[in-house]
């Protein structure tokens, strides 16, 4: 019965599918653990570098020429500068929501002000929160996070869904109140099966674990990408780590995730172009580094 | 298979007429999925990618929308920051393994302030030395701004009881990493271990009880401060440790003093 449903209705599911992806590009533009660096340093080993400003300005540039573009953060909007002591994050938000951020993730400092503090920080974003393993069901946050995003940008579907901390000995649990931390792996999984059901092109995580800590036990960028398959690229965040490029892993079913992190303060815009080519036509799968400093 | 057409026809007319009622709806996704399954678009193709870090540098001209966005903002917090609170005489920075000048100036006046503050016999406070301070205290005018960037963190103060072993368990953790700062204990780190440990100069005594002044992020575990945790927390009023900073600085300059901090040197080590 099935197999006759397919014949009598392929033809056109088929020739829409085959064709569609053919060269489909999109751009990721990606930030993390910006804390509150509004300004540019002022002094120290980052002078001149970083401000939201001359970030605005680069994305600009870059949205002129690029059709397909998702601009992602991986969380810790907040703490680090006066401007996030003084005004709780609403700038930070505000200029995140002028840029065009399509979306963040909660990092560890998001609770820094308490569940009502981000509550209230929350209403200058014109983004959403994604977070699977945060459950915030029980308490202020309930319906303002969700567990991931499909964005369809030039015939791509693209899922997004995002990750966090262990948050026990990391944040006050006066700060993250009834927050239930689940597992970070198995929601994983859970995402990528949820995200393959509704046919999305590409899956993104905006993880906010951290890259690799070399424990097994912990749950990592790494640790992710060995253990779940089909998650096409790893943003990362939380230990701050410059990369000189992405980290293609090949896991043991022989899935490549790309995992990109761009360190701290808006010193650096990650920028990850990804195209699709017919199976073997292109010489290789991964072109090789392409590293433009500037704009 | 007539059946099955004849299913279809009914279903692409509904779709032409878009009157989806949500049961057909909740079939038609299920041969959809079979379809999708069978044809897998994903799979046919290789993803390729390019990557860079674009260096966000004052090269960029800078947005002037953003800018427009940032000014109130900024104006606002100059005239707060810029507030001068006290003068520093020189210097203060966490520089050094176990004790430094900023290191002993705030686990000092975290002991002070708390028995102060909430009227508690405080004997030691600990402070996340290298990970906490995130900023030095320079020589010449100091800021609210200046204070802001030591301790950016909205840490609150903790008091917690602990027993004299505990206490030299503890001790002994921090020897052993260097990453903390506890003042006012004496110790001697050798080869074998930390030896002669010592809270104000007297010997611990085993079966008494001690108060420790710290931070929340270390009460609560963090740096690995795990024997935090469970230890026996007093009820005292919400006081945040960059607060307590100020405090001291503004109780300080309304005396008539400067800044200035030596750095005690309770603590030995053999050439290891």
């Amino acid at each position: 019965m099935a197999a006759s449903a397919t014949v009598a209705v392929s033809p056109l599911i088929l020739s829409s599918c085959q064709k569609e992806l053919n060269g489909k590009k999109l751009t990721i533009l990606h930030t993390n653990d910006m804390h509150s660096h509004i300004d540019p340093f002022e002094e120290g080993r980052y002078k001149g570098l970083g401000g939201m400003s001359a970030r605005a300005s680069a994305i600009s540039k870059i949205r002129s020429v690029e059709d397909n573009l998702l601009l992602l953060d991986v969380g810790d909007v907040f703490q680090g500068t006066p401007y996030f002591n003084m005004f709780g994050g609403e700038l930070e938000l505000k200029l995140m929501s002028e840029m065009g951020y399509d979306a963040t993730t909660v990092g560890n400092h998001e609770f820094d002000n308490g569940l009502d503090g981000l509550k209230n920080a929350m209403q200058f974003a014109n983004f959403p929160y994604l977070s699977a393993n945060y459950d915030f069901s029980k308490n202020t946050l309930a319906g303002q996070v969700q567990p991931y995003k499909i964005f369809k940008k030039g015939g791509l579907k693209v899922g997004v869904f995002g990750l966090g901390v262990e948050l026990e000995g990391l944040v006050n649990a006066k700060m993250y109140g009834n927050t239930i931390y689940q597992d970070p792996i198995a929601m994983a999984r859970e995402m990528v099966q949820e995200l393959s059901t509704k046919k999305c092109d590409l899956i993104i995580c905006l993880s906010h674990m951290g890259y690799d800590y070399g424990d097994p036990e912990l749950p990592s960028d790494k640790r992710l990408a060995q253990e779940v398959s089909e998650i096409d690229v790893i943003l990362g965040g939380h230990t701050h780590t410059f990369m000189d490029e992405p980290l293609l892993l090949t896991n043991s079913e022989g899935f490549t995730t790309t995992i990109n992190q761009v360190g701290w303060a808006g010193i650096n815009l990650g920028r990850i172009d990804i195209e699709f080519t017919p199976k073997g036509k292109g010489a290789v799968a991964f072109k090789p580094v392409q590293l433009s400093n500037k704009i | 298979m007539k059946y099955l057409v004849f299913k279809l026809k009914i279903i692409l007319r509904y779709i032409l007429t878009m009157k989806l009622s949500k049961k057909v709806y909740k079939g038609m996704g299920l041969a959809f999925l079979i379809l999708f399954i069978a044809c897998s678009p994903k799979a046919d193709y290789d993803l390729g990618y390019t990557w860079s870090a674009v260096e966000i540098s004052s090269d960029i001209k800078g947005s002037e929308d953003v800018e427009a966005i940032i000014a109130p903002y900024r104006n606002s917090l100059d005239s707060i920051m810029n507030e001068e609170i006290g003068y520093a005489l020189h210097d203060l920075t966490s520089k050094g393994k176990y004790e430094s000048t900023l290191g002993t100036f705030i686990t000092k006046l975290s002991v002070e302030q708390s028995i102060a503050s909430f009227g508690k016999d405080v004997d030691v406070a600990i402070m996340n030395h290298h990970g906490g301070i995130r900023a030095p205290i320079n020589e010449g005018p100091i800021t609210l701004g200046d204070v802001f960037e030591v301790m950016p963190f909205e840490n609150e103060m903790v008091l917690l009881e602990i027993s004299g072993d505990s206490l030299v368990q503890l001790i002994k953790f921090i020897g052993k990493t260097g990453n903390s700062m506890i003042w006012p204990v004496q110790f001697h780190v050798s080869e074998s271990g930390l030896e002669n440990i010592r809270v104000n100069n007297i010997a611990i005594e085993m079966d008494k009880n001690y108060l420790i002044s710290t931070s929340d992020y270390l009460a609560n575990g963090g740096s690995g401060f795990r024997m935090l945790k469970s230890l026996k927390r007093l009820e005292v009023p919400t006081v945040k440790l960059r607060d307590m900073i100020v405090q001291e600085i503004r109780e300080q300059t309304a005396r008539g003093d400067s800044i200035e901090t030596d750095v005690s040197n309770f603590i030995t080590t053999s050439d290891l």
